[in-house]
């Protein structure tokens, strides 16, 4: 099984609230591509701050409402 | 309809995917028969042939076609893609295959030279760098595609 990056996030959940957004519209809300996307959901990758920043606000939500550091995946 | 679901890469791979598997695919192509034609060569001759103008322009040629013709198909096939820059994932999948890139041709070119010092041979001092640089051209792109599949980094 592929290793899990330590940042965790409920992105699919919050897309699923907000009117079941697709991953390509907010990675287009965003900046980045829909494989991007997924790879952050499924925590291959972890974007920028910035990217993180872009995210919360298209859900309109603090940052720490969408990432959080996960101790038990250390 | 289910073959054009397939079919469809749209969704699967991202534009920078897609032109590294062109680029992969072409340079693995055009770099086989190229060394085919030497290794031919050579065993016809029973020595190592001289490095040949107009075959290594025919392949480059060759390799040129076979790019552009296969990003302009990606292209048409998905415009909005091709449009956009690529992302911070993406650019930091190219930096890291770059520097895996950037070693395979430092070690083959610094093998070429100092194969050159011992052996005084142009010939093969040519086909070590020319093979180095199309190894580590061809480490770059599939390098890319596999962390394009995991992106673990």
């Amino acid at each position: 099984m592929a290793k899990l990056l330590p940042i965790s996030n409920c992105i699919k959940t919050l897309r699923e609230r907000n009117g079941e957004m697709t991953q390509s519209q907010l990675g287009e809300a965003v900046g980045v591509t829909r494989q991007t996307v997924a790879a952050i959901e499924q925590r291959r990758y972890s974007p920028s701050l910035e990217t993180a920043f872009r995210i919360a606000r298209e859900f309109k939500v603090s940052i720490n409402d969408v990432f959080e550091w996960d101790e038990s995946s250390v | 309809m289910a073959m054009s679901k397939i079919f469809n890469m749209e969704n699967i791979m991202s534009f920078q995917e897609k032109s590294a598997w062109i680029m992969a695919l072409a340079l693995i192509v055009t770099t086989g028969m190229c060394s085919w034609s030497v290794y031919e060569a050579s065993v016809a001759a029973g020595e190592l042939v001289s490095p040949n103008l107009s075959m290594i322009s025919s392949y480059t040629l060759m390799l040129v076609v076979i790019v552009v013709v296969g990003q302009i198909v990606i292209s048409i096939r998905s415009p909005k893609q091709a449009a956009t820059p690529a992302d911070e994932r993406e650019i930091a999948i190219e930096r890291r295959s770059g520097y895996t890139s950037g070693w395979v041709i430092g070690i083959g070119v610094v093998s070429a030279l100092l194969n050159y010092l011992h052996w005084n041979d142009g010939d093969l001092l040519f086909y070590m760098v020319l093979g180095s640089t199309a190894l580590s051209a061809i480490v770059d792109y599939v390098y890319r595609i596999v962390l394009h599949r995991s992106a673990l980094f």
